[in-house]
């Protein structure tokens, strides 16, 4: 990816990004410590007047640099919302403007289309959820709260609900607490959240605005769509008059906002473990830990400390850790570096989707891309820092005969994109569940991807001599619970406040 | 064999669509390659029987020429063989031809159903299938034998086989890319040659001028293909840019309704698209021309498995309905129909222009208006009631991997792992 120059009239202005919520343009890395509460509102009243008390203190995307010859100023909290279909509804959304709303939006993540597109069936099947679907109390809202330490995330989290009481008929359903490690590790030992496309209008390269906040261009050449209000209903025109010549007459209720998805995402890390314990000792005769860690880093794409396994086939490299500045085509083009089945490839295809050309490839690629937002949770089931001592062979014994713990663990998974059936939908569905993604034969993604009829689905691992297949794949990742929500602009705030 | 294409439209008598449409949905989605329970006693026709139908889909069309709410049955299928085999096979596996056929206007019973379906075959202006010289058991032998290799690969004695033999197999890699070095400019140069003389020949059928318009639409998107980018900087032919970054689609768009009882999208790895769009008069001429090209670039300039870049596609075609009202397309394609319509608007985006601005209500900043694109698309599609598959389970990029790896490797691999002769019968290895 070559870098080209900022372009300034590709940056969004100050005005913009004072109206845009600060949780899509940043993932507030200082900030390891997330506390998402749902709520559920029962009149609308109270609902408005605690969004107009709540709107002051949201974060916004306006930029931490004040001056350029001072450091940058960056928050020690970050406070966003966003809000369901069902929310919107609740809040006084007119049905006119509701249903310009994508219908994937309006029909929630637990609908039979997404449950088919994501593949949530089975033990993930939102009948099963303990949050969201259609067996648990209706999400209207959903608060994420960002801060620097977990005591100052239970003392703000604290005054909130505190602060909630006094609005009766504004209900907490649940509150789901992850906190980011400083080595960045996810459960299975890996370090996460490294690949995240840049936003043009931030940066000023990376993938066009549009794909991530609504009313820009995006990778198309065109503006995304957005919903959009009669400006009957806008009569104190708190909102910008479209300026779609298609859309005369009517305000831009989407502008500066977009869609969020949230999955709780529970982790089986013994099972994963154990099946690469298992594959060990069926292809060697013998449990060897750095196989196992050989097979992990292959399903994902990266070694343990997030070295990607193109820039370095062969083992972990430490000082690659962050790399994500790398293409597949020239370097991997068969995957003997990094599987075309791998988790990263399939969520991130870069230059190569066969039989596309790379500059082709690099197109379609970036047409359907998400901001992830994740947040690891759960105590680690074992000290996850001996994947990255892989010369310490006694201390690696530790992945061995891994029993389950009965203690939830996982991620909560969090995706910015301003349309989730072309982005995360897509993503989940033609790439990342599909068992012949690039050519493949039945070999799903090995950690979030579908799991066919029992004894199907297997992850092949291209070899310079033969290729291997592993045994059919157990399931890894269980969704536990999810929501599609919307977060407006603070201006579309103010909207559902008044 | 060739495998070749096949389009039915007759009307159906008046009164007898609801019982028609209730006929099809019972029989119908098969695509899993097996008979759905319960419905062996039912009318159907026996697809999953047949050895030489690929796809065969049934739909029922509106006929507004007829007269409102009339319909008309689409019956479209691809096949190895000749037509003649084709259609007596089509009525053999037909039971109860009477609740199907006999819904159309025209049927006079089996003896008479070839005059049947010759009196309403309508002829593609386009047809082009991913594997054309491969009929239906080559392709199966080729998924069989990869999905026994791919078995074997999980194996862990498979490497030490593979050790003993790896000169042979390299020597075989080595063996393919010198072919290919050598017979590759020959290929280009004999395909060339052919396409330039049918190209003269539509020139004198369709008009120059409609056919050098139809190659310039065609073409403008198309760089990624050498001699096509040296003809459109010659010709400075690009498209033009989008008027405004404003997109068409409407805010709140009618749902697209797969009604129940129909084969569901994107619930499998193949899918179907049946799409009816209006023509404009003035623009039949050029639309002639643009099909005519298609159907050269797909037969002419088209590798195994890809329509100029395109492995998606297991089978499109396109026809000329009504006199020149309207177009039918009906596709068969890999994946879903978001990433289909995405892949085409990136890869042959020009070609869509061409196509579908003979269309009235065709965006008017053309395909690159993505989102409005699929609107329009969604708008003129037409659920099919039956859809049947013969390889469901495989994509183009399988088949082109899966027969390129019967030809060179697979007797190799087969006869070590198994330790016996291959199966010698012709349907299941390449001569």
């Amino acid at each position: 990816m070559m870098p080209s120059p900022p372009a300034s009239s590709q940056l969004l202005p100050p005005e913009a990004r004072a109206d845009i919520q600060g949780f899509i343009t940043s993932g507030f890395g200082h900030l390891p410590c997330t506390a998402c509460l749902f709520l559920r509102f029962d009149e609308r009243f109270t609902a408005k007047k605690w969004l107009a008390l709540l709107r002051p203190a949201v974060t916004t995307a306006t930029s931490w640099r004040v001056r350029s010859d001072v450091p940058k100023h960056k928050p020690s909290q970050a406070l966003n919302v966003a809000f369901t279909a069902d929310g919107l509804r609740m809040l006084g959304l007119p049905a006119g403007c509701v249903e310009t709303f994508p219908p994937e939006f309006l029909n929630g993540i637990a609908s039979p289309e997404s449950s088919r597109n994501l593949d949530d069936v089975g033990d993930s099947a939102p009948a099963r959820w303990e949050l969201g679907g259609p067996n648990n109390e209706a999400i209207h809202a959903l608060l994420i709260l960002h801060t620097t330490t977990e005591p100052a995330l239970a003392t703000e989290r604290e005054r909130i609900e505190t602060n909630l009481t006094g609005f009766p008929g504004i209900n907490v359903i649940s509150t789901q607490i992850g906190i980011r490690p400083s080595t960045g590790k996810e459960p299975f030992g890996f370090h996460d959240g490294i690949a995240q496309p840049e936003i043009k209008g931030i940066k000023g390269t990376g993938v066009e605005t549009g794909e991530f906040i609504l009313g820009y261009k995006n990778e198309y050449g065109f503006n995304s769509l957005g919903p959009v209000l009669q400006s009957a209903d806008d009569p104190l025109k708190l909102l910008p008059d479209s300026s779609n010549p298609y859309l005369k007459g009517q305000r831009d209720f989407g502008l500066n906002g977009t869609f969020v998805v949230y999955r709780k995402l529970e982790q089986d890390v013994a099972g994963f473990w154990q099946f690469m314990q298992s594959e060990a000792q069926r292809r060697l005769g013998q449990p060897d830990p750095l196989f196992m860690v050989r097979l992990a880093a292959k399903m994902i794409g990266r070694w343990p400390s997030g070295a990607p396994l193109t820039l370095s086939p062969d083992c972990d490299d430490h000082a690659l850790r962050e790399s994500d500045d790398f293409l597949y085509a020239q370097i991997d083009p068969v995957g003997h570096g990094c599987p075309f089945g791998a988790h990263i490839r399939r969520s991130n295809p870069r230059d190569q989707l066969l039989p596309a050309a790379p500059p082709e490839s690099l197109h379609m690629t970036a047409r359907h891309r998400i901001l992830r937002r994740g947040k690891p949770y759960g105590k680690p089931l074992f000290d996850l820092s001996v994947l990255d001592r892989t010369t310490d062979v006694q201390g690696l014994r530790a992945i061995l005969d891994l029993k389950p713990d009965q203690q939830p663990r996982g991620i909560h998974f969090l995706g910015l994109n301003a349309s989730l059936k072309s982005q995360f939908e897509f993503v989940q569905q033609v790439w990342a569940n599909n068992p012949h993604f690039n050519g493949l034969t039945d070999n799903p993604d090995p950690l979030t991807g579908a799991r066919g009829e029992p004894g199907t689905g297997s992850m092949l691992v291209p070899c310079t001599g033969l290729d291997q297949r592993t045994a059919p794949l157990p399931r890894f990742v269980t969704v536990r619970g999810g929501a599609y929500l919307f977060m407006p602009s603070l201006r579309a705030l103010t909207w559902l406040a008044t | 064999m060739p495998t070749n294409g096949l389009i039915v439209i007759a009307p159906v008598r008046a009164g007898m669509e609801t019982a028609l449409c209730q006929t099809l949905n019972s029989f119908g989605n098969d695509v899993q390659g097996t008979h759905a329970p319960g419905t062996v006693a039912q009318p159907r026709i026996d697809f999953v029987s047949s050895r030489s139908i690929h796809f065969a889909r049934l739909a029922l069309l509106d006929d507004p020429d007829r007269g409102p709410g009339r319909q008309r049955l689409l019956f479209t299928t691809d096949y190895d063989g000749s037509e003649a085999d084709h259609v007596q096979e089509v009525i053999a596996r037909t039971k109860h031809p009477e609740a199907i056929w006999g819904c159309c206007e025209g049927y006079e019973g089996p003896a008479s159903f070839s005059q049947f379906i010759r009196a309403h075959t309508v002829p593609p202006d386009t047809y082009y299938i991913a594997f054309r010289g491969d009929d239906l058991p080559r392709l199966r032998a080729g998924i069989e034998l990869n999905d026994f290799f791919q078995r074997w690969l999980a194996d862990p004695r498979a490497e030490r086989v593979f050790n003993l033999l790896p000169d042979i197999l390299r020597v075989g890699a080595g063996l393919r890319t010198f072919a290919h070095a050598v017979w590759l400019p020959f290929d280009v140069l004999l395909r060339a040659l052919l396409a330039g003389m049918e190209v003269i020949g539509l020139m004198t059928r369709l008009g120059l001028r409609n056919v050098l318009d139809a190659a310039m639409a065609i073409n403008a998107t198309l760089n990624r293909v050498w001699w096509v980018r040296l003809l459109n900087f010659i010709f400075n032919n690009q498209p033009p840019p989008p008027p405004s970054p404003y997109s068409q689609a409407c805010p709140n768009p009618p749902p697209y309704p797969i009604p129940a009882g129909y084969p569901p999208e994107d619930a499998i790895l193949q899918n179907q698209l049946t799409l009816v769009t209006d023509v404009k008069p003035e623009c039949l001429a050029r639309l002639r021309a643009v099909l005519a090209l298609i159907d050269l670039y797909g037969r002419r300039l088209s590798t195994t498995g890809s329509l100029v870049g395109i492995s998606t596609i297991h089978t499109v075609r396109w026809a000329i309905l009504d006199g020149g009202k309207r177009m039918l397309l009906v596709s068969n394609y890999d994946g879903t129909w978001e990433n289909y319509i995405d892949e085409f608007a990136e890869m042959i985006l020009s070609g869509l222009n061409a196509l579908w601005t003979t269309a009235p209500d065709f965006p008017a900043a053309g395909a690159q208006d993505v989102a409005a694109l699929k609107q329009f698309l969604r708008k003129h599609q037409v659920a099919a009631n039956v859809f049947y598959s013969a390889c469901p389970a495989t994509s183009v990029l399988n088949l082109k991997a899966d027969l390129e790896f019967a030809f060179w490797f697979g007797w190799i691999v087969r006869r070590l792992a198994n330790g016996q002769k291959p199966d010698a019968s012709p349907a299941s290895f390449p001569s």
